[in-house]
């Protein structure tokens, strides 16, 4: 009950402060920019994989961000409505940069792969923690749009329905995306403990 | 009985199964085939326990905080394109709030402060101690300062940081303590612009708040001269 009236006042003083950015005001703008900093720059950086880009990256989103303010009517959640922008804003950039051909409007089904079975390492499985900078590694080596869906469901904490909205996707899509995402990123990480234990010797 | 049912939780077409309703069991809805078959089958238990490892240690991944020249840039981007409508003066301005904490408002209150006591009847006068007042009024003006200005202005706050320092006594000593906060405050202001700037000797927006936080410095130690030790 609490928690729902503190998202609720939360809520409230996002519309106000939407409404005072809209007029211009530089204190919202400043307000804005405080409540969703780190979770842009965070996705920027999990995106981009470069601290460098990161930082630019979240500069062009919030620079979009506020010059578009203006039209921001309230159809959607206002966090639901910067992600998208800034999920465009990335896969955008790395489209530009030719890594990997990126649908903006779609997420690519170019990248899908039947999973393969590896018969008889059925007991081979990823032990007690995953250290974050080797997870954060294979996260960054993910194609860009199970990268985004990952990040925006399992890190950051999004429905599906809201990613849907955010990459433009249909709920299932964002799904067998995600699935996909999570057995491309344990076979990485099945790849990289087995490399370890080889240069090693410790069990992977 | 019991083999018949083991071998079809072992069988191809039950990890199938097992595939298409993994993502479902993960999102909360119940799949009480899925946990049988995965008790059944190394294969599927190894990959149901690999993948809920990764979302868990996913989910603890910490979000970041971007540097703070983001907004400074940001900002300045909003201002030239007239998107923002500042009302405030420079140091008022929330958007770097590690620059702003407390030095402006503080600075500000012991100068207003000062003021008053000295304008208060009643108040002690102290003789009144010879200061260099090199600080023109068109240094103040400057947001942006060339680096022999900047230089001067240096050498300017040394020569009154060696006068404050000979008469701080004299100043009453709650008074004192709010002015030396202010000027410690200022510093690790002057610290921080000094440690960005040596990252990125050509952040001009950095050097702007440099040459700020020191013409607010030399105005502060001006002050406290001139208005309190007489």
């Amino acid at each position: 009950m609490a928690q729902e009236q503190s998202a609720a006042s939360k809520a409230a003083s996002e519309t106000q402060l939407i409404a005072r950015a809209q007029h211009g005001e530089e204190e919202a703008f400043a307000a804005l920019f405080e409540i969703h900093k780190r979770r842009v720059y965070s996705l920027c950086l999990r995106m981009a994989g470069d601290v460098a880009e990161a930082e630019d990256l979240t500069q062009e989103a919030f620079l979009q961000l506020f010059r578009k303010i203006a039209t921001f009517r309230g159809e959607s959640a206002f966090s639901t409505w910067l992600h998208r922008l800034v999920v465009n804003v990335v896969l955008m950039h790395l489209r530009k940069k030719g890594l990997q051909k990126v649908s903006l409007d779609e997420v690519d089904n170019s990248q899908d792969e039947p999973v393969k079975r590896e018969y008889g390492d059925d007991d081979r499985r990823l032990m007690g923690s995953i250290d974050r900078v080797v997870l954060q590694a294979a996260i960054e080596e993910l194609p860009p749009g199970y990268k985004a869906i990952f990040i925006l469901h399992d890190v950051e904490g999004y429905e599906h329905n809201e990613i849907a909205q955010i990459m433009n996707c249909s709920v299932g899509n964002s799904k067998s995306q995600l699935h996909k995402a999570r057995l491309k990123l344990r076979e990485t990480l099945r790849r990289d403990a087995g490399r370890l234990a080889k240069t090693t010797g410790l069990p992977s | 009985m019991k083999e018949e049912e083991n071998q079809e939780l072992r069988s191809g077409s039950a990890c199938a199964r097992f595939a298409e309703d993994i993502s479902a069991y993960l999102e909360g809805e119940d799949r009480p085939q899925l946990l049988s078959h995965a008790a059944a089958c190394g294969f599927c238990q190894c990959m149901l326990a690999d993948i809920q490892l990764i979302r868990s240690a996913s989910a603890e991944l910490m979000p970041e905080d971007p540097p703070l020249k983001v907004w400074a840039n940001v900002r300045l981007a909003l201002v030239e394109e007239g998107i923002i409508r500042s009302r405030h003066g420079f140091w008022r301005l929330p958007s770097l709030p590690s620059l702003l904490r407390p030095m402006p408002m503080a600075a500000a209150a012991v100068v207003v402060a000062v003021i008053i006591l000295f304008k208060a009847p009643g108040v002690v006068v102290h003789p009144r101690v010879e200061t260099p007042n090199v600080i023109h009024a068109a240094v103040f003006e400057q947001s942006y300062m060339r680096p022999q200005d900047l230089q001067s202005l240096k050498q300017t706050i040394q020569q009154l940081e060696g006068a404050y320092s000979a008469n701080s006594t004299l100043l009453e000593p709650s008074l004192k303590t709010t002015y030396e906060k202010s000027l410690a405050s200022l510093d690790d202001e002057i610290h921080e612009c000094q440690a960005i700037m040596q990252e990125e000797p050509q952040d001009e927006l950095t050097r702007e708040y440099l040459s700020r936080a020191y013409i607010q410095k030399a105005q502060l130690l001006q002050s406290a001269l001139d208005y309190n030790l007489r």
